[in-house]
């Protein structure tokens, strides 16, 4: 990274030209590393299985747990909606608790509770309200060429967006999921619809998919720029249908990506502020989350 | 404003005949003997009354007393001789005083009268002077002394790390002092990355700071003002000092350029590290850093009525880095920064009660980062940043004396800043140029201040004054008024109660990263998004003399509600600008978010300005915290510079005229930091498998929940002076740290792999700067 010269300029300057000198002070220092347990779980009405993952924070400091100390394969994880609660079962792989959607239906509007007790004392709890999605809508749908100057020549590739109204009067949060394009097959035209998925990729976008209404409350949102996995001499004939899913989320999965994706952004910038993780949790960290799916689909002639 | 002026002098004028009746002036200027100086806050009294008075900023004092056949004035200031007059009172009096400096310092009795600086006798609270003489006689970090570092050995001024020349004063932050130079704002008053300050003593007159209880004269920042005089120039004979030291080396040479009436000063200062290791670097790479300072002045004295003044200081730091290789990589990288102010100064004396200056200002600060690359493919890469700060201001200040209950001052000052927040070329072969420049932001900010000292009866005297605040930027304008009030009462002789309440507005913030002065902090207005900041602060004290040991004794305690503070948002810092796409995204404003703090506390202040075994000691307990509602999720938490305790002793000891011995021990509760507890895997929805992996986080607890260890440390210093033919020499050899304490600067984690075991073991590594640091310096003075 060029960036890094300024770094180590800075860091010269401010330390080799003084004659520092570093010491061992692990013993001295009072860091609170005992380990905690970090749950994390999001909810959907559209889901049909209900997971949990739960890990036991690596110590900062001291000898690093490996990843079988980590697992927290007997713990009690129980999921309510405050008048029916259904206990989770451990899958080993991939290291989730699971429920079956269909004992426990997620229903928009409504509260949910999440309790989880382990062996060493760890009881951690949280809930979430399933965001309802009255008021937003998709608006536009879009598939673009966009120009590409790589090294090895111009090329172009399909992006895909879209635009949503937001639901005005309250706070609501969004997450872009994708989209996709269903078409006739060329070579089978009677057999099933094509359908080529469009990806947000969270780490490359500048909003990272997620999107508060907080200083636009009522207005129109634009997605960031999906990419297809197909070349673009595959673009099939139109008509074709194109198809936007959105997400409704609540304020603890917007705020839960965004200092996860905030904290990996400055990884390793010694001059930024460190980032806190967000939790809604008491007695541990992670999220319990929930969000609600809201589609929308145009037909381009 | 010249119509405001005239319709005041009018005010004024027709209130002198009723003033004036049976009541006759005293009036002229404190001077230096020997050197012209004109002497900043003398006491001048009748001995045995509280009737009296002080010098202004330019020597001039009034006293208007009834007519009489015989009083008696004395004239008084810490270091020097004070002087007794007896006149005859019958008509307005031109006295013109010339004292004597002690040379160390001396106790020094006169029948009739003793050292009058009492801190008793003063409505002014929170407030440290310290002389520069004294200043010169701390033992300080490679025996470059600073005047910044000094203050930090006060209570309630605290430092931020190791070594750095960045002052906390009351809770508040670096941005939040204003520090003067001759009537001109400084903005960035650091050196080498805040470890050197910008002010060579041997071009100041005097220091001033002023923590809480601020008159209505000042305002712009919440925490503190430090104003600095520089010296203007001996008037009768060419003067120089100067010294060697290990860093640096510096030259003051001073003079009449016509006796008795015009007088110059020229200092400078710089660094020579750079040149010294320049033989050891490989030839591929050239790399530096060096800084300079010089202080100019000018002055010509027209007579009793009017006098001019022009100064000056212009300071660089460079830091450099060349690399050329055979194979065609190249680099250049680089950091400059630097100020420059201008002062213009006239005085005008309307009458023998009535003083008046007038300032045309200019600052400037200028920081520019830049970097650059060739590789041998042609590849170039280039990112070229540039920040900064200019202000003209024009200044115009009353200082009117009808008689000893009352002191008018009144007055006002324009600045017209230009920011210039970033400004950013970024070049990459691999996307196309990309170009970025922040336009300019104007603004205009505004005082209009009057206050009143008033001493109704012998006992009392209070300070009440208000300022009226503007600031103008575009599609927005702030207006503030702050009142102010100072009040003190004599209980017993030598023995004064304090109470003091100030509201201060601050509408330039600086955003820093990092808090340890770095140069890419950066100065950024009050715009229709961000709100001035504000602060109010009351404080109570007493103030005890004990005029047989030469001693005095503050105690005070305050409490500090600031609003609308400035702060970084998390995980920002203007240094992610890493390429074109990242620099669009980096947009100061969106950087920003805005909170409250709260500090409260105590402070102990016992201190001998003069004899042969002078100093203080100094004890501040303080809390400080902080509140964002998008920082450590809105709860509160102690800013990084809370400090619990924080003890300083300063003791300097001059057995004879030859020798001066030194010796200061500080002590402070460790810094608040954010310091990582554990790491996790944190999953993340991800609809599509494709992306699916979650990321490894860091756990932190609660912004700035760790301490750092106590910082600890103590310097001595022997100072040699001899008498030569030519002048004087002084020696000194000094140790900073002299116990070579490991105080933290920063903790890092390190992790080791372990092959016994195949684990890895995460350790805590502190890094320390300054274990003991001997130096040895050479100074003279002709």
């Amino acid at each position: 990274m060029k960036i890094q010269n300024i770094y180590k300029l800075l860091c010269l300057g401010l330390v080799l030209s003084l004659g520092a000198c570093e010491t061992d002070v692990t013993k001295e220092v009072n860091i609170d590393t005992t380990p905690k347990l970090a749950v994390v779980s999001f909810i959907s009405p559209q889901d049909t299985v209900l997971l949990v993952n739960l890990q036991k924070t690596q110590p900062a400091v001291g000898k690093a747990m490996s990843r079988e100390e980590a697992r927290v394969p007997n713990a009690t994880v129980q999921l309510s909606d405050g008048s029916q609660t259904f206990t989770l079962k451990y899958e080993p792989t991939p290291d989730v608790y699971r429920l079956s959607a269909s004992k426990l239906p997620v229903l928009p509007g409504k509260t949910y509770y999440l309790t989880v007790a382990a062996p060493d004392g760890y009881t951690v709890s949280g809930s979430c309200t399933v965001p309802r999605t009255e008021g937003v809508r998709i608006t536009d749908i879009t598939v673009t060429n966009k120009a590409l100057d790589f090294p090895g020549g111009p090329t172009s590739m399909e992006v895909f967006s879209f635009k949503w109204q937001d639901a005005a009067g309250q706070p609501n949060y969004y997450r872009t999921l994708g989209g996709s394009r269903e078409s006739q097959d060329p070579i089978n035209p009677n057999g099933p619809p094509r359908i080529e998925p469009f990806y947000f990729s969270s780490w490359n976008d500048k909003n990272k998919n997620i999107y508060s209404d907080e200083k636009t409350d009522g207005g129109l949102f634009s997605s960031g720029e999906g990419g297809s996995q197909m070349p673009a001499s595959q673009v099939p004939p139109k008509p074709y249908w194109l198809h936007a899913t959105l997400a409704v989320t609540d304020q603890h999965y917007y705020r839960y990506h965004r200092s996860v994706y905030q904290q990996a952004d400055t990884d390793g910038n010694p001059f930024a502020e460190p980032t806190l993780i967000y939790t809604n949790l008491q007695g541990g960290l992670g999220v319990f989350a929930a969000y609600n799916e809201v589609k929308g689909s145009k037909r381009v002639e | 404003m010249t119509r405001i002026s005239l319709i005041i002098l009018l005010l004024i004028s027709s209130q002198l005949p009723l003033l004036a009746q049976n009541k006759y002036t005293i009036s002229g200027y404190v001077r230096e003997k020997g050197s012209q100086e004109l002497l900043i806050g003398v006491s001048v009294y009748r001995p045995g009354t509280s009737v009296g008075t002080a010098s202004n900023t330019y020597g001039f004092y009034s006293l208007t007393l009834p007519a009489a056949d015989s009083v008696e004035l004395a004239f008084s200031y810490v270091g020097y001789r004070p002087e007794i007059r007896r006149i005859k009172l019958r008509q307005n009096t031109e006295l013109n005083i010339e004292l004597e400096p002690n040379a160390v310092l001396q106790e020094v009795k006169i029948v009739g009268t003793e050292q009058r600086e009492k801190v008793s006798e003063a409505v002014q609270m929170s407030n440290i002077e310290v002389p520069v003489a004294q200043i010169k006689n701390v033992p300080a970090l490679l025996g470059e002394k600073d005047v910044m570092k000094v203050l930090q050995l006060m209570p309630g001024v605290q430092k931020g790390s190791e070594g750095n020349s960045g002052i906390y004063v009351r809770g508040g932050g670096p941005d939040q002092n204003l520090i003067i130079l001759d009537d001109a704002t400084v903005y960035n008053a650091s050196h080498l990355f805040g470890f050197f300050s910008l002010f060579n003593g041997d071009a100041l007159k005097s220091v001033e700071m002023t923590k809480g209880g601020f008159p209505a004269r000042y305002g712009g920042r919440l925490s503190s003002v430090i104003e600095l005089n520089m010296k203007d120039g001996n008037k009768e004979e060419v003067h120089g000092e100067g010294g060697i030291g290990l860093i640096s080396s510096r030259l003051t040479v001073e003079g009449p350029l016509k006796k008795g009436v015009s007088s110059f000063l020229v200092s400078g200062r710089r660094t020579y590290a750079d040149l010294l290791i320049k033989p050891f670097l490989p030839k591929e790479a050239k790399a530096g850093y060096y800084f300079y300072d010089l202080n100019t002045k000018v002055n010509y004295d027209f007579g009793r009525k009017n006098k001019l003044y022009i100064s000056g200081y212009f300071g660089q730091d460079r830091f450099y880095l060349r690399e050329k290789y055979d194979d065609g990589d190249r680099t250049r990288t680089g950091i400059d920064w630097g100020n420059a102010t201008g002062t213009l100064r006239w005085n005008h004396l309307f009458n023998d009660r009535l003083f008046a200056n007038a300032s045309l200002i200019y600052s400037q600060y200028q920081f520019n980062i830049f970097s650059e690359e060739q590789n041998r493919s042609n590849e170039e890469f280039k990112l070229d940043y540039l920040s900064g700060i200019r202000d003209i201001g024009l200044k115009y200040d009353l200082d009117y004396l009808p008689n000893p209950e009352h002191a008018i001052r009144m007055g006002v000052l324009s600045t017209y800043h230009r920011f210039k927040p970033s400004a950013l070329v970024v070049k990459d072969s691999d996307i196309n140029k990309f170009v970025r420049e922040v336009s300019n932001i104007d603004v205009t900010e505004t005082g209009v201040y009057a206050e009143d000292t008033y001493r109704p009866f012998p006992q009392f005297r209070l300070n009440a004054g208000i300022r009226l605040s503007h600031f103008g930027v575009k599609g927005k304008s702030y207006f503030r008024p702050e009142p102010r009030l100072g009040v003190s009462y004599r209980l017993f002789e030598d023995l004064s109660l304090k109470a003091s309440y100030a509201t201060m507005n601050q509408f330039v913030h600086l955003l820093s990263n990092t808090g340890i002065g770095l140069p890419t902090d950066l100065w950024v207005p009050s715009t229709k998004r961000i709100a001035p900041q504000r602060s109010q602060q009351v404080a109570l004290g007493v103030a005890k003399d004990f005029p047989k040991q030469n001693l005095s004794l503050t105690v005070e305690g305050y409490y500090k509600k600031s609003d609308n503070i400035i702060g970084y948002k998390e995980g920002a810092s203007f240094l992610l600008i890493d390429d074109a796409e990242s620099a669009e995204t980096v947009n100061w404003e969106n950087n920003i978010t805005a909170g409250q703090g709260w500090s409260y506390g105590a402070e102990f202040l016992l201190q001998r300005k003069v004899g042969k075994f002078s100093g203080w000691l100094g004890y501040t307990l303080s809390w400080t915290q902080l509140q964002f509602d998008s920082l450590n999720f809105g709860k509160k938490y102690y800013a990084r510079y809370d400090r619990r305790h924080d003890i300083s002793v300063v003791g300097i000891y001059q057995p004879s005229s030859r020798i001066t011995l030194s010796g200061t021990w500080v002590y402070g509760t460790g810094n608040a930091i954010t310091m990582p507890r554990s790491t996790y895997t944190a999953p993340t929805h991800e609809p599509s498998s494709f992306y699916q992996n979650g990321q490894y986080v860091t756990e932190y607890g609660d912004k700035n929940s760790f301490r750092m260890a106590a910082y600890h440390r103590f310097d001595i210093g022997i100072q040699f002076h001899k008498k030569k033919r030519w002048g004087e020499r002084t020696w000194e050899i000094s140790a900073y740290n002299l116990y070579s304490r490991k105080n933290p600067f920063f903790y890092y984690l390190s992790s080791e792999y372990q092959p016994n075991d195949s684990s890895t073991v995460t350790k805590v590594k502190q890094t320390s700067l300054f274990p003991i640091i001997p130096s040895v310096s050479y100074s003279f003075k002709f």
